[in-house]
């Protein structure tokens, strides 16, 4: 899927992506790629900024752990950004249901 | 040279430095690790000039909509404190000055209420546009009000510290007013930090929309009268509010008078820093 078409949706997919609970950079990416059978193979460094930035929004937290030996940075979804992503939610599914009615 | 080395230098180039960059690098050097077999990471990250450029553009909204915040939450900090000076000051009645003392006195006063209504001013300002501004040229007039926002508030700080040293006060008012001048620092430090951060990554940008970008739609067109309205009254409370407080119509005006002049001042020096005037 052409990136353009993707951005206006990054947020929410990213935001989804950490629903079930914390992720970091690279488990984010493996997530949205396995969650959309492949549509959705992003430039992986596209998600690292957009990270940063939901962060810095404060829809996400983060905090460092260890893993085989090295630094990885976790991040987890806040209670902004639960709200955020069912608002985004439903907001997605309302034009879903316009776009369907028109084209139908 | 490593992907890890191009990228440090671009992030580098985009403003990018220190703690936060290093916090980027190690988690792209995780990411790269977690994936042994890739063995071009600019094939699956992308070209670490793109990925910088990236990072700034996701962030200098965010940190310049944050630095505004601060600073107004910093400037509100000060204006407490100083108001409350100011009223236990009053309180306390005046001494009769003459000499050097009373010019230094009564200059730093002057200082202390204009120095406070720039930081007024360029803080409401700075906060007005943040909410919209999502290009360089707007983001850099948020940063540059914030900034002048910040700088007036530490003068005014400064001022009341002068005018404590030289007024004599009662002890519990010189602590008043020390705390005063010397609690904020801390806070306004932070601010700048802030303001200096939203700073480093967002390019200088030109054509920022003037005081109209600041007004809802329906006022947009006449940003000159709305500014002139707002100065006349800031002039009519300051010489209405005088001469009730001193029973005085000539202090009223002569008070009036002096806000004027500093509005035009203000205006005249500050007018394009502060996006009112082209």
């Amino acid at each position: 899927m052409r990136a353009e078409t993707l951005r206006g949706h990054l947020d929410a997919l990213v935001l989804a992506t950490l629903q079930a609970g914390p992720l970091h950079g690279y488990a984010v990416i493996e997530e949205l790629r396995e969650r959309s059978e492949g549509v959705f193979d992003l430039a992986e460094g596209t998600i690292y900024p957009v990270l940063h930035r939901l962060e810095a929004e404060g829809l996400l937290t983060s905090a460092w752990s260890t893993a085989a030996g090295r630094r990885r940075r976790v991040y987890r979804l806040t209670r902004r950004g639960r709200s955020s992503l069912a608002q985004r939610r439903t907001d997605w599914q309302g034009f879903v249901r316009a776009i369907e009615a028109v084209l139908a | 040279m490593t992907y890890l080395d191009e990228l440090r230098r671009e992030l580098s180039n985009v403003g990018i430095k220190g703690a936060f960059a290093l916090r980027i690098l190690t988690e792209v050097d995780d990411h790269i690790r977690c994936d042994p077999a890739q063995s071009n990471p600019a094939a699956t990250l992308g070209e670490p000039k793109l990925v910088a450029g990236r990072f700034a553009d996701e962030l200098r909204i965010v940190r310049t909509r944050r630095a505004s915040y601060l600073s107004f939450g910093a400037l509100s900090v000060v204006g407490v404190l100083v108001v409350a000076s100011a009223v236990g000051r009053g309180s306390a009645g005046y001494p009769a000055l003459s000499g050097g003392r009373a010019t230094v006195v009564a200059l730093s006063a002057l200082a202390l209420v204009a120095l406070a209504q720039v930081a007024l001013v360029a803080g409401t300002l700075a906060l007005a546009r943040a909410r919209r501004a999502t290009e360089p040229a707007d983001l850099c007039l948020v940063q540059r009000r914030s900034f002048v926002a910040l700088l007036a508030g530490a003068g005014a700080c400064a001022s009341l510290a002068v005018h404590a040293a030289v007024l004599p006060s009662p002890a519990w008012w010189l602590v008043l007013a020390f705390a005063t001048a010397a609690v904020p620092v801390p806070i306004l430090g932070a601010a700048l930090r802030s303001v200096a951060a939203a700073r480093s990554i967002t390019p200088a940008g030109s054509g920022a929309a003037g005081l109209s970008g600041d007004l809802p739609a329906a006022l947009a067109r006449y940003s000159g009268a709305s500014l002139a309205l707002l100065g006349c009254a800031a002039v009519t409370v300051i010489a209405v509010g005088s001469a009730v407080a001193e029973r005085s119509v000539s202090e009223g005006v002569i008070r009036g008078a002096i806000e004027a002049g500093g509005l035009l001042a203000g205006v005249a020096g500050l007018g394009r820093v502060l996006g009112l005037r082209r």
